[in-house]
């Protein structure tokens, strides 16, 4: 934490930083490792990524990236850098959700809990092709 | 969320990953990315991801025409790319302005509600309306958001000086749910408070900023940063902060629908995503030392780009004419 305005903010707003700004850096520097993982791997281990490797169809699911970081595979070390991304920001809005609960903060709570609700009906209605 | 330019079969899919390259018929299967590419990829998204953390957008205007004309991509493999980068440099940038408290995290919130909804019915109409006159439409916002930033450029300097953010009148929804805030500003030196205000135009913009996202997949950060800055009494670094963070949202929508498409290519994404991350990294530490009229400097030849980009594509759809553009 770096900023001169947090040892004179409210405890609500104190609370709420604090959530967002974990869940922000915990995604970040957890996918951030993944890539370089994923990147040297491919350097050190002479198996260079290859384009249109997609995602194996067999390691579909999360026993298929835990084997992607156990073998240290390169493509599969992306596939779960991409998907800590993807929920990132999804955990942030689940951090707000709680930092506003323990702040008694429920106009937040409601507004929160209508953006978490129209994320994931947007997210069911692309992926099932509704909207696309 | 860009839905709309999503194959929807896996034959599609499968054509779509293994089109040749413009004037070419190289077929990507096999070929694997050198180095010398990953670095290359690295150092763009650097580039994007500094921008995209100094201005509140997600740099994909930078990320696309480097895949597409430097790797010859099939653009759906570039937008997949780029929107899961987004991602990136929303939790890099994003962090930092929250941890800066630059960021407004009740304003973002409450925006969020409608630029998710906008994001949902844009993709919608993309299947309905023609996209010329949609790039067409969008292009003639860009460039009234334009003139509006380049015009007031020195305005948030001045009002930081003469302390004018905190002198509106605390109405409406914004005192209702208490959106207004205040930050240090490193380049003045001195604490800014704000009072929110235009709640109802705010909203309406960010839902307009939605509908960018959902059909066209770029722009939705600038509608958002012209929105509050212009239309709600935000300092232009808390917009670009709040703005960043809110990007996040959409772009793992969008994210995870191209995830289940089978769009995204594993091999592309970790070094542009690692680069956008550093690019936005940087870009936060030096954001808040900038004055703010440089920012919107910047800022405005942005969106004149982005406005050109959409009237060049919605010019090549309808008469087929091409002017020049990168991507």
């Amino acid at each position: 934490m770096n900023n001169p305005r947090a040892t004179h903010e409210s405890e609500p707003s104190r609370l709420l930083h604090v959530a967002v700004y974990k869940a922000l850096m915990t995604g970040m520097i957890v996918s951030s490792l993944l890539f370089a993982a994923a990147i040297l791997s491919a350097i050190v281990s002479g198996k260079p990524m290859r384009l249109d490797s997609g995602w194996p169809p067999e390691l579909h699911g999360l026993s298929g990236i835990w084997l992607g970081v156990r073998t240290a595979d390169p493509v599969l070390l992306s596939v779960a850098g991409v998907v800590i991304l993807i929920l990132t920001p999804i955990s942030r809005i689940f951090a707000s959700i709680a930092a506003f609960t323990v702040s008694r903060d429920f106009k937040f709570v409601a507004i929160t809990v209508f953006v978490a609700m129209a994320v994931a009906l947007a997210i069911f209605l692309g992926v099932t092709g509704v909207l696309r | 969320m860009h839905l709309g330019a999503i194959t929807p079969n896996a034959e599609g899919r499968r054509a779509a990953r293994f089109a040749p390259p413009p004037g070419g018929s190289v077929s990507y299967t096999d070929v694997a990315i050198s180095l010398s590419q990953m670095l290359t990829l690295f150092g763009g998204a650097c580039v994007a991801g500094l921008f995209g953390s100094l201005l509140g957008v997600g740099g994909g205007m930078f990320i696309v025409p480097l895949i597409v004309l430097g790797f010859h991509f099939p653009m759906k493999t570039a937008v997949a790319a780029s929107i899961v980068s987004v991602i990136a440099t929303s939790n890099a940038g994003g962090s930092s302005y929250v941890d800066q408290r630059i960021a407004n995290l009740k304003l973002a919130m409450f925006l969020e509600v409608f630029t998710t909804l906008g994001a949902m019915i844009g993709a919608v109409l993309a299947m309905h309306l023609q996209e010329w006159l949609m790039l067409l439409l969008f292009s003639l916002l860009m460039a009234y958001l334009a003139y509006g930033s380049f015009t007031t450029r020195h305005l948030d300097d001045r009002k930081i000086r003469a302390n004018q953010f905190a002198d509106a009148a605390h109405t409406g929804v914004a005192r209702f749910l208490d959106l207004s805030g205040s930050y240090y500003d490193k380049s003045a030196g001195q604490d800014v408070p704000y009072v929110v205000t235009g709640g109802g135009i705010g909203s309406s913009l960010s839902f307009v900023a939605g509908i960018t996202s959902g059909m066209l997949g770029v722009g939705g950060g600038v509608v958002k940063v012209s929105a509050m800055n212009r239309f709600m009494n935000v300092p232009m670094k808390v917009a670009v902060g709040t703005s960043k963070l809110m990007i996040g949202i959409t772009a793992a929508v969008s994210s995870a629908v191209f995830f289940a498409s089978g769009l995204i290519e594993f091999a592309l994404v970790a070094p542009v995503a690692l680069g956008t991350t550093v690019g936005a990294t940087v870009g936060t530490l030096i954001m808040n030392r900038l004055p703010s009229s440089l920012l919107k400097w910047i800022f405005s030849i942005l969106v004149i780009y982005i406005g050109y980009s959409m009237l060049a594509r919605a010019l090549f759809l309808r008469l087929g004419v091409s002017l020049p553009h990168a991507g």
